[in-house]
């Protein structure tokens, strides 16, 4: 079997295994394990409301038409999110990026989120902010952790592709004492993630968002066609490593 | 209207992504001309995204110079840099004629990169290792767990392991292997594994319509 055609095999049990995991959870009640940083969106939305301060969600280079698309779609939710409680506020989110199709992916779902919150004139293009990342993003990582301090930002929630530039970020927001959520999609952004933040999200973790703060069934369902998926890999590779030992 | 936009919108999302799924895995010259075609207007729209993020740049900054807030003038100097760059461009093309060197390679902005960026980035890039120890040492007084026990340890065994001198550098440096190749690279993969099943069943989303990041 060729690689791509393995590639759709696996898309289409993923999809079969989403919606069976929908009908398993319509039927059976499944908790799924508490993420702290998901758990601690509502909270800093809302302090940052009652201090009329904004938090800071940083997107990084991840942005559509790319590898890192499923990425950017997974942090505009999170902006999505965050901006929907702001909308009873007065300041819209802070949303900073290096890719410039995730400036027209957060400047769209901040407009869009406003228009569903009826209050369209509170969406301010100027709350997303392309700052262009240079061949190592560290630019980039500067930039976004000066405009976060300028603005006065409450949290940082950074979620989206980031290598090492992700410490210029977290260092301002330690400084600061800010409550700090982050995850990335590259696993040097992930290290940078668990030794400066309180609330780092691991591996899948930054692609659950939807499932833990919408309770949608279909994203709930996901997180269990993950679970299951993950579990035959596992058992794939522990079948495979005794083959190869016996083989051997 | 109103009421169709939405429909219409996920069903456009939903073929779209179909067709060019199955033009990238199945291949076939209907199918992959088709995918293709999506993947160049993709391309294309991401060269037009820069225009509206060179825009952005420029209206942001000058608010913060229009209305002097903090850090006014780093803004001030990012916005005449920016003009600068452009202009040396553009200069450099019409004196380079039919050559057309690329950005960075030129005889203006080639030093200006090499100059100016590669310096800047390497200066940012040491101030990166000071961030990271004093974030360790932070690590350790805000959570004292096993967890950030074992991590801190495996930085200062690593770190022992590349050390040029000659006892300790040969002591630690096949400790600091078996770590990188072993368990590091071990779940280096898991991760992996992880984060393209998350990225899965986020794709899964959006083909089936649920996930609806373009809804107005």
């Amino acid at each position: 079997m060729s690689d791509n055609l393995l590639a759709l095999v696996i898309i289409i049990v993923g999809a079969a295994l989403t919606i069976s995991g929908v009908i398993v959870l319509r039927r059976w009640r499944l908790g799924f394990r508490p993420l702290r940083g998901f758990a601690a969106l509502t909270t800093l939305a809302g302090e940052a409301i009652e201090s009329d301060r904004t938090v800071h969600v940083a997107l990084g280079d991840a942005g559509v038409g790319r590898e890192s698309t499923l990425t950017a779609l997974a942090g505009s939710e999170l902006l999505g999110f965050l901006a929907e409680r702001a909308a009873i506020g007065e300041r819209s989110p802070l949303a900073t990026m290096s890719d410039p199709l995730g400036l027209a992916v957060a400047q769209d779902t901040l407009r869009a989120t406003f228009a569903r919150a009826e209050a369209p004139e509170r969406y301010d293009s100027g709350a997303a902010v392309w700052v262009p990342g240079g061949p190592s993003s560290l630019a980039y990582g500067a930039g976004a952790a000066n405009f976060a301090a300028d603005r006065d930002a409450s949290a940082n929630v950074i979620v989206g592709r980031f290598g090492p530039e992700m410490a210029f970020i977290a260092e301002m927001g330690a400084r600061r004492e800010l409550v700090q959520i982050a995850g990335s999609d590259l696993v040097e952004g992930q290290a940078v993630a668990y030794v400066m933040t309180d609330m780092p999200l691991l591996g899948e973790e930054m692609f659950v968002g939807a499932a833990y703060l919408e309770k949608d069934p279909v994203q709930r369902g996901g997180v269990l066609a993950q679970d299951v998926l993950r579990y035959v890999m596992i058992a794939l590779i522990v079948v495979g490593v005794v083959i190869a030992t016996l083989t051997n | 209207m109103r009421r169709f936009r939405f429909p219409l919108g996920v069903s456009v999302t939903i073929a779209v992504g179909l067709v060019t799924l199955l033009g990238l895995t199945l291949g076939g010259p209907l199918l992959g001309t088709i995918a293709g075609v999506f993947i160049n207007l993709a391309l294309a729209t991401a060269a037009m995204a820069v225009l509206a993020g060179v825009a952005n740049l420029f209206i942001v900054h000058m608010r913060r110079v229009g209305s002097g807030a903090r850090g006014w003038f780093y803004s001030l100097a990012l916005v005449i840099s920016m003009f600068g760059v452009i202009g040396a461009r553009i200069f450099e093309l019409t004196q380079a004629g039919d050559d057309h060197p690329a950005l960075g390679s030129g005889a203006i902005t080639g030093p200006l990169f090499t100059v100016l960026q590669l310096s800047i980035e390497g200066a940012l890039s040491g101030l990166m290792a000071f961030f990271l120890i004093f974030a360790a040492a932070r690590m350790m007084r805000r959570r004292v767990s096993a967890g950030a026990v074992l991590f801190i340890g495996v930085v200062i065994l690593v770190l022992l392991g590349w050390q040029p001198l000659p006892l300790v550098g040969d002591v630690f440096g096949g400790v600091r292997d078996w770590i990188v190749n072993v368990p590091a690279a071990g779940g280096l993969r898991g991760i992996l594994i992880g984060m393209a099943l998350g990225a899965l069943t986020v794709g899964v989303r959006v083909l089936v319509g649920r996930d609806q990041p373009y809804r107005g």
